[in-house]
């Protein structure tokens, strides 16, 4: 209240109040603005650039009693040491594995899958479809890991039952615990669980386009095959590649839920990714080391990532589509 | 308009495919649900695909009267609603001073907010940060780092920067202070796009089993997720120490029953706001990449 009551007087005595009184009276005149952001500054500072100084654990040989200022540095230490470890360099091709192959598949899976429920005219059916579509993006991995669980179990699960009844199997196989079977469940839940609710950006990029476009072509004749390779691709061709960039920017990200939830100790071989590696050396981290070497794997993740995203954006302008900042 | 033939099939096979596709997206919940109500026992021998064969429900009443479960399910229902409220008011006040092209902190702000999209310390550092922070280990572990999104932000601020100039300036005549504004004029109008960020949040908060999983040691701060991934993820013995601990009795259920009840149990309320649910992200997910 003493500045307000200043303000005031120096409004009414000075004729050319000096600046900083004008300053203080400027910040006091908006004094809701700073109170209402203030919680935000200070929560971004803490939670989000703050840890950004960890960073430095990296570099460091890392001890929680010293502190990151008391632990002594160790140049790139951690980085050779992390790529003469086994578990990483395998994470880091599984990363890179998973990543690709849901890229590969689901990229071209998700377009398809728009598409064709593009095609159907009936609406009510259409809608139902669609809206049954995104029910399985909306639980938990740990749901949806549960529920395949249960489906895939040796033990009863449905899958095995209907297999071994129609003799493809002769006794139940363990598909959660298998090398071979895990990678191609990974895509199928992942794809299963996020197609319908991925394919909204592309419905609504074809529901955009021109239905002359459409009424001309069929008067010329064209099929409907024709018409989706003519007229329905090329016009969501911006979305497409847009879309497409984003993902690739995502490489070192293979989905880190889903692995944690479906994976286990069987199939960690293909299925130990970064992100699962990194939080297994911090929850197992007998000594300060793994603090440290899983801080490095994180800051190695993070900047390869950083530098996929910058040369996406970059490839994106080039082919004159709109920056993804 | 005139048909081919072959445009007649591409249509009964196009919806076949869908309605296969549709099934598929549906058929695990129902498969759970069928083997959540049957009795346990009987449940092992297989052959429930749709239906319960011997209805029971003593899984659920195991389930219900189990203390840590109860608990569980009240701390997931404490932090959905203190973390959708809080979450909700804050970045509400926060979008609104984006909105303000006279306040000399917009652009900071707007960089303050976009930078940590991009750039992280990771895991391990924000771990040692709520360490030193005494985040740890509270139930406001599950509030307090999630308190604000950036991109909840920028919804919200695309939606209020679309508000008429004009109400405000009249209130602004009328002497009001940017709170009062904010409170009586432009928090009510922005309801559309609070409820979504809402229902982002709360499905979030619901949904995630990391933090307890992560910066909880503390069982008796679980959530629902957290104490489901448990029953997934231990092995039999110790499955079957907690169900022994839920129901010193006669063994009618089963550690496999019990998970699929919990199963349903946790997916429940996100199926009855389903309706709802989907019709808010699909306009959020559009606000979002256009403005994006």
């Amino acid at each position: 209240m003493t500045t307000l009551a200043e303000a005031q007087t120096s409004s009414v005595t000075n004729t050319k109040p000096t600046l900083a009184r004008r300053i203080m009276r400027k910040v006091w005149e908006q004094r809701w603005l700073y109170i209402f952001t203030i919680p935000g500054i200070i929560f971004f500072l803490l939670f989000s650039y703050y840890p950004m100084v960890g960073i430095v654990i990296a570099f460091q040989d890392y001890n929680p009693v010293k502190g990151y200022s008391g632990s002594e540095f160790v140049g790139l230490e951690n980085f050779k040491t992390i790529f003469n470890l086994p578990d990483f360099t395998n994470a880091l091709r599984n990363t890179v594995i998973i990543s690709g192959l849901k890229l590969l598949i689901g990229f071209p899976a998700t377009i398809l899958f728009a598409l064709l429920i593009n095609e159907i005219h009936q609406t009510v059916f259409k809608r139902v479809v669609q809206t049954i579509s995104y029910l399985p993006y909306f639980i938990s991995w740990v749901i949806a890991a549960g529920l395949w669980y249960k489906m895939l179990s040796p033990d009863g699960g449905l899958i095995n039952e209907m297999l071994t009844r129609i003799g493809i199997l002769n006794e139940p196989f363990y598909f959660m615990g298998s090398t071979q079977a895990f990678l191609p469940i990974v895509i199928f839940t992942e794809l299963w669980k996020n197609i319908g609710f991925n394919a909204i950006i592309y419905l609504a990029a074809l529901s955009g386009i021109d239905p002359h476009l459409y009424e001309v072509s069929s008067i010329d004749g064209a099929s409907r095959i024709r018409q989706i390779w003519h007229i329905a691709l090329p016009g969501i061709r911006g979305t497409m590649v847009l879309l497409f960039i984003l993902s690739a920017s995502g490489l070192m990200s293979a989905g880190f839920d889903q692995l944690w939830t479906m994976g286990n100790l069987q199939v960690q071989e293909v299925g130990q990714i970064l992100d699962t590696l990194i939080l297994s050396y911090l929850r197992n981290s007998g000594g300060f080391m793994g603090l440290s070497l899983g801080a490095t794997m994180g800051v190695f993740q993070a900047t390869v990532g950083l530098i996929l995203f910058l040369v996406c954006n970059f490839v994106a302008k080039l082919i004159k589509q709109e920056s993804l900042i | 308009m005139q048909r081919s033939r072959g445009e007649r099939w591409f249509n009964v096979v196009n919806m076949l495919f869908m309605l296969v596709f549709a099934f598929l997206c549906m058929y695990p919940f129902i498969y759970i649900l069928a083997i959540s109500f049957n009795d346990a026992m009987d449940a092992q021998k297989g052959g429930i695909y749709i239906w319960p064969r011997m209805f029971s429900m003593k899984n659920y009443s195991v389930i219900f009267s189990d203390q840590n479960i109860f608990l569980a399910y009240g701390v997931t229902i404490g932090r959905v609603v203190v973390g959708v409220i809080t979450q909700v008011l804050l970045v509400a006040m926060f979008a609104y001073v984006l909105t303000k092209k006279n306040f000399p902190l917009r652009r900071f702000l707007n960089w303050w907010i976009v930078i940590p999209m991009f750039l992280s310390g990771g895991l391990i550092p924000f771990y040692i940060t709520l360490q030193q922070l005494h985040l740890l280990n509270s139930f406001w572990t599950y509030i307090i780092p999630g308190l604000y999104g950036a991109f909840n932000i920028m919804l919200v601020r695309t939606f209020m920067s679309e508000l008429p100039e004009a109400l405000e300036e009249s209130a602004k005549m009328d002497g009001a202070s940017d709170a009062r504004i904010f409170f009586s004029i432009i928090f009510p109008l922005s309801k559309p796009v609070l409820a979504t960020i809402a229902l982002f949040v709360g499905v979030s908060h619901w949904n995630d089993w990391f933090t307890g999983f992560t910066f909880i040691s503390n069982t008796k701060l679980w959530t629902a997720q957290n104490l489901l991934l448990f029953l997934i993820q231990s092995n039999e013995a110790s499955n079957l120490a907690v169900l022994s601990k839920m129901h010193q009795g006669a063994v009618t259920v089963t550690a496999e029953s019990i998970k699929m009840a919990m199963l349903i149990v946790t997916t429940a309320p996100i199926l009855c706001i389903y309706p709802f649910l989907q019709k808010y992200f699909v306009k959020g997910i559009m606000l979002g990449s256009l403005k994006g």
